[in-house]
């Protein structure tokens, strides 16, 4: 049995690690340093707090690392499992858990390298798959 | 902080009750998946309608989705409003909408690429100004409506239209020479839909550090989108700093350089 780490960046019901472990039990941790950091105001925070009711989630608050660690022990989870997100921080915190991560279906389809230097550059590339007759 | 976490043993009712700030707008509905979306594209405060927003969504009252705080922390995919949209407004030209859905996917790929460097400037600046690093003293109370009005609702609300956004970081930026990323921080700290790469990346959109060239606005453009609603009060109205055409000002602000 793993742990479903459900971090700030995917608080959906049926994401990827929800999908992949529909009988794990899942955890959410307010992140401590991060909170106080960032300064996030009680609105921020609120809005969170509500998205997590209409999870089948725990929540805990301090270091994500350790209580999730600590946590799977608790349970006697074999490993953690979340889904995958660019912010380093949460990629920094998954890979110190030894975490499975779990990508989303990308948004579009592209084949081949894309140039971000500039949206339009982007755009030319994504809008056939968007827009198209061929979507 | 630790106020907050009382919270965790509380209903949504008490919450609702003790914190009415938060609006009913904002707060999410009950329910699972896809329903639960489907229900916030009609109850969100105003309702949008896709064929309006193209037209609409620059104004300050037009048709905007508010599903940014759910998009924002995968409470819903991008991908589920898309097909959402096609289905719901099957036949229907749907451009704008998709193309404002592109630019976050844009914005998280390019976060992906950079990381960390979302806080720094991704190109030199094009202005050739010094910045503070810090908003200025009387942010929040400036004596002009528009700003101080702007600056009071994202506090009160943790919310900002689009177009306010890009008001206030090109005041701050280019008016108060304050440097992007204390503005971003403000915004972040604020936003209920605050994400560092479409806040930051579009913070430095403005700033002309990814970008050609600094975005600025006049009155005239604030005061359509506004429908006259800060200017019709301001203290300033007849001393207003944005009241000039856009060669005036890029004469002002962004002396010897070709901005437009």
């Amino acid at each position: 049995m793993k742990l479903i780490w459900v971090h700030a960046d995917c608080l959906h019901r049926e994401s990827p690690a929800f999908r992949a472990y529909p009988d794990s039990p899942s955890l959410f941790v307010w992140d401590d340093a991060e909170l106080q950091r960032a300064g996030w105001s009680l609105k921020r925070i609120g809005f969170i707090y509500e998205c997590l009711l209409d999870l089948p989630v725990t929540i805990r608050r301090g270091d994500p690392v350790l209580e999730v660690l600590r946590f799977a022990q608790e349970l006697g989870c074999s490993g953690v499992a979340t889904v995958a997100t660019p912010d380093p921080r949460i990629q920094a915190q998954a890979a110190a858990m030894g975490a499975e991560v779990l990508t989303l279906e990308p948004f579009v389809e592209v084949q081949g390298k894309l140039d971000l230097a500039r949206f339009s550059r982007y755009w030319r590339k994504v809008e056939p798959a968007l827009l198209g007759e061929g979507r | 902080m630790l106020s907050v976490f009382v919270f965790v043993r509380w209903s949504k009712e008490a919450i609702r009750r003790h914190w009415p700030a938060l609006g009913k707008g904002i707060l999410i509905k009950s329910g699972t998946g896809v329903r639960r979306w489907c229900r916030l594209l009609g109850s969100g405060r105003p309702k949008m309608e896709i064929p309006d927003y193209a037209v609409s969504r620059s104004f300050l009252s037009g048709s905007v989705s508010r599903l940014s705080p759910y998009i924002r922390h995968g409470v819903i995919t991008l991908r589920e409003v898309l097909g959402h949209v096609r289905r719901s407004f099957a036949g229907q030209r749907l451009d704008k909408f998709v193309q404002e859905l592109a630019w976050r996917d844009y914005w998280q790929r390019v976060y992906a690429s950079i990381g960390d460097g979302i806080w720094q400037d991704q190109e030199p600046s094009k202005t050739h100004a010094a910045y503070a690093c810090e908003l200025p003293a009387d942010w929040g109370f400036t004596g002009f409506a528009c700003m101080d009005g702007f600056a009071s609702e994202l506090e009160r609300t943790g919310y900002l239209h689009n177009h306010a956004r890009m008001w206030v970081a090109s005041y701050l930026v280019h008016w108060r020479k304050v440097a992007w990323q204390a503005g971003a921080r403000w915004f972040l700290r604020h936003l209920v839909d605050g994400d560092p790469a479409s806040n930051n990346l579009s913070w430095q959109w403005v700033a002309s550090t990814f970008s050609s060239k600094p975005y600025y606005f006049n009155r005239e453009n604030l005061e359509r989108y506004t429908e006259g609603r800060y200017c019709a009060v301001c203290e300033r109205k007849n001393d207003c700093p944005f009241d000039k055409d856009y060669a005036g000002l890029a004469e002002e602000l962004f002396p010897g350089i070709v901005t437009r």
